[in-house]
């Protein structure tokens, strides 16, 4: 990253993942019909003024990731601030095991759920395509991040959070340090450090009266 | 005859200076006439001391400046000089009715000759003139038999060849391929220009390329690179010419621009060929097709480095602010130009450049119709080249090791001579082969520093090559031991030859640095690869990974693809009992309907492993635990 430079890598790894997900794109046009029309119905819902756009990336995790789980409760807060900020919010909820509830305020202009609304979800005959349709919806969110004024992706720590880095969107990822003395590196901050190089900046802010480590693109 | 003064007036006078040149005047006629023996000891002592007095600032100016120079500090000594020949010449001439010191004289035209030697360093060849030129004018007033010294002589000869270097734009003049060596030093005692730079000697080289390679030798690269910069102005000059002409002077651009070339390589720094773009003759467009049809020649002659000289200076001519010019011709020009500056820099290894100029242009021909689309296609495949091109790995400042370490020379030798970036991350001057031990030490003098773990992992990673190889390098930041042994345990399990890429160095460097200490400890048969093993690698993560890192593995992936590296396959370890296991199916199908399941080896754990607390377990453990399965199914596309 730092002697090809943030553009360049980001650049190779979107086209890779367009590349190796265009056979399945067009045997199933239905993925990106579905970004497309979420885009352009963002778009429609931010016409009215020069408001930019901040994506609240929302993954909660209902057993194996605690620290995921503990977001939910700071993504009130998260769109809140944006809005003070005077930012429309688009949530992409990021689970699909079970229908998170929507998290509802006036700056939320739409509500996106890849996972659930591809509407092919079929596990057990190895067609799921929540993955597909995520990364569809994320590819499109970066070709049209002009046209959505986008100031970027704010999530918690996580592989679908990841994605968003590696294709070139700008991330700020809030993580949920598990104890409050770092007394080893665990496995979630581990991820957070495997993210580093995709990170631009650092800072610790204290928001809704907890800890959060902040890490910025 | 006899002289005789008096030394309290003279001391006691307020116009010292004065009774000084008078004392002066009389002391220069005593020893004219051979009479100092009969002089008043007292009164010449008081007269040195008035006329030292006198000229006291003004050699404290010169030593002070030379000093300076001595160490280097070109601007502080014509500081130092010219506050003397100041201070001087006010001391001098503030009173026309005074003769003037003949000491002072002498000291003056010392402090001007110093003065034009800065400034003709600096390129100030007016102020270089002007400067030799007042001094000759001073040695001028002289008198004949103070002239005749042998120290004024040397200082005069000095004066002259400065005053026409600073006239023949102290330039080289780069003629070449003279019959023989007494054929060049007649040329050589014949050109101003060639004389006042490189005074001809025995050993004079006889190309211009290799006088250029002496004049950096002797001057240094700076004054040489400010010569090339006013030659090429010289250069201008013979292109200014009617065509008839122009041919004439072809010999001398093909020198200039070897000449530039090699200064371009040697500084990396292309700023004396931009002033090349500064001068305007023929039409834009003119010079700028004819720039191009050169550089065409010079690609086809793979003279790479002259090649992006001339493709670079003409297409800095025609930018306008930087920009690409809107018209259609010279815009279709330009295009060109950049297509030509790609393929060298791409020649010489400057691929970001390459990436940056191709982008450019191709950017400008987005709406490209007729012969311009052709040219765009040319560029996007450019460009996909750069992109896909191993050798972004291999070119940058910044050296990424391979990760393949060899144990004995025979085997490094064999890598190292196929293998370019070990060649470029272990650079020896006699281009041989450094032995390990010297390899493992570079390579330890890279992680070492890196105290904290996270510093380590940042270290690792940057050794790796990139970003993307962080997930990789997992196992540093826990535990190097935990890497060695799940690579022991692939070993057995899988029957397959296992990279440990530079994960497992620190660890492998601690073992040789203390032999005996980790042999036992340590499988070198399967941590060390030779030059030619092409068996399937495997990577594996400790400690186990969840499904979101598949973000990071197939990242990794596209980029060894994308750099035409051969990925490891990675081990994808999952729990199918458990409440992840709808994740791990949506992983290892992703993967599949991505087309890349033949880069991925599926590794079930059996119990709780997709769990916060069972991830912490060490690769070992887990790969122990269960049996494997090779994920086989075609992709579902």
């Amino acid at each position: 990253m730092q002697r090809h430079g943030y553009v360049n890598v980001t650049a190779v790894l979107r086209r890779s993942f367009s590349k190796h997900a265009t056979p399945m794109f067009e045997q199933h046009p239905m993925l990106l019909d579905y970004a497309k029309q979420h885009m352009k119905a963002v778009r429609g819902a931010m016409r009215h003024d020069a408001r930019q756009l901040v994506v609240l990336h929302y993954r909660t995790s209902h057993g194996a990731n605690g620290e995921q789980q503990n977001f939910a409760a700071l993504a009130m807060s998260v769109i809140h601030h944006c809005a003070q900020a005077q930012f429309h919010v688009a949530v992409i909820y990021a689970d699909d095991r079970r229908q998170a509830q929507d998290l509802v305020h006036p700056s939320v202009i739409a509500h996106l759920r890849p996972f659930q609304d591809a509407g092919v979800r079929r596990i057990a005959l190895g067609q799921d395509l929540g993955k597909l349709a995520h990364l569809a919806l994320l590819l499109c969110l970066h070709a049209q991040r002009t046209q959505l004024r986008l100031a970027g992706v704010v999530g918690n720590t996580s592989g679908t959070l990841d994605l968003a880095a590696l294709i070139g969107l700008p991330v700020l990822n809030l993580h949920t340090f598990a104890g409050a003395v770092a007394t080893a590196v665990d496995y979630q901050a581990y991820r957070l450090m495997l993210q580093a190089l995709w990170l631009r900046a650092r800072a610790t802010v204290e928001l809704n009266g907890q800890g959060i480590g902040m890490v910025s693109e | 005859m006899r002289v005789t003064c008096d030394s309290a007036s003279i001391i006691s006078s307020h116009k010292q200076r004065i009774a000084a040149q008078r004392l002066e005047s009389v002391l220069l006629a005593m020893v004219a006439a051979d009479v100092a023996a009969n002089a008043n000891v007292d009164a010449l002592a008081a007269a040195v001391a008035a006329v030292a007095l006198d000229t006291h600032v003004a050699r404290q100016h010169m030593q002070r400046g030379e000093e300076a120079r001595v160490c280097g500090r070109r601007d502080d000594a014509l500081r130092w000089y010219t506050a003397g020949v100041a201070w001087l010449h006010q001391q001098l001439y503030n009173d026309p009715t005074a003769p003037p010191s003949q000491t002072a004289q002498l000291l003056l035209v010392q402090l001007l000759t110093h003065q034009s030697s800065c400034l003709l360093l600096k390129d100030d060849r007016r102020g270089a003139l002007d400067c030799a030129d007042r001094a000759i004018a001073l040695m001028v007033e002289l008198p004949q038999h103070v002239r005749d010294g042998e120290v004024e002589r040397a200082r005069l000869d000095e004066l002259q060849r400065l005053r026409a270097r600073a006239q023949h734009a102290h330039s080289l003049c780069f003629m070449s391929d003279f019959a023989d060596n007494d054929a060049l030093r007649a040329h050589l005692r014949a050109c101003s220009r060639c004389n006042c730079f490189l005074p001809p000697a025995d050993s004079q080289p006889s190309s211009a390329r290799a006088r250029l390679e002496h004049a950096v030798q002797q001057c240094g690269m700076e004054p040489v690179a400010t010569l090339l910069q006013l030659s090429s102005k010289h250069l201008s000059l013979h292109l200014q010419q009617p065509d008839d002409v122009a041919p004439a002077a072809a010999g001398i651009e093909e020198a200039v621009w070897d000449a530039i070339a090699f200064v371009s390589s040697r500084m990396h720094d292309s700023f004396c060929i931009v002033s090349l773009a500064d001068d305007t003759f023929w039409s834009l467009e003119r010079r700028a097709a004819a720039q191009l049809q050169r550089a065409t020649e010079l690609l086809a002659r793979c003279n790479w480095a002259s090649a992006a000289a001339c493709c670079f200076v003409a297409r800095k001519s025609l930018a306008r602010n930087g920009h690409i010019p809107a018209e259609p011709p010279l815009c279709l020009l330009y295009c060109q130009l950049a297509r030509s500056l790609t393929l060298a820099y791409m020649h010489v290894g400057c691929l970001d450049d390459a990436h940056d100029v191709a982008s450019q242009a191709s950017r400008a021909l987005d709406a490209a119709v007729d012969e311009q689309r052709l040219l765009a296609e040319q560029l996007i495949e450019l460009i996909n080249t750069l992109d896909e091109s191993e050798e972004l790995e291999a070119h940058h400042g910044e050296p990424a090791a391979c990760g393949v370490i060899c144990l004995t020379d025979e085997v490094a030798a064999q890598h190292m001579r196929v293998c370019r970036k070990c060649r470029c991350f272990f650079p020896m001057p006699d281009g041989g082969i450094p032995p390990v031990r010297t390899r493992l030490q570079r390579l330890e003098s890279v992680l070492a520093p890196a105290a904290s773990s996270e510093t380590r992992f940042e270290a690792t990673a940057r050794l790796l090559g990139g970003g993307v190889s962080a997930a990789a390098v997992r196992s540093v930041v826990l535990d190097n031991e935990t890497a060695v042994a799940a690579a022991v345990t692939v070993r057995q399990r899988f029957h397959a030859k296992v990279q440990l890429i530079s994960t497992v160095l620190p660890g492998i460097c601690h073992a040789f640095a203390h032999p005996g200490a980790a042999d036992a400890r340590l499988p070198f048969d399967i941590t060390l690869l030779s030059a030619h093993t092409q068996s399937p690698y495997l990577m594996v993560q400790a400690p186990v990974n969840s499904t979101g890192d598949l973000y990071h593995q197939l990242a990794y992936i596209f980029w060894c693809r994308a750099a035409h590296a051969a990925p490891c396959r990675v081990v994808l370890c999952r729990d199918a009992t458990q409440t992840t296991r709808d994740a791990s199916e949506r992983a290892l199908t992703f993967v599949r309907q991505l087309g890349l399941a033949a880069c991925f080896e599926d590794r079930e754990v059996l119990g709780n492993g997709s769990q916060p607390a069972a991830r912490q377990v060490k690769a070992e453990t887990a790969l122990a635990a269960t049996h494997m399965s090779i994920i086989d199914s075609p992709p579902s596309r």
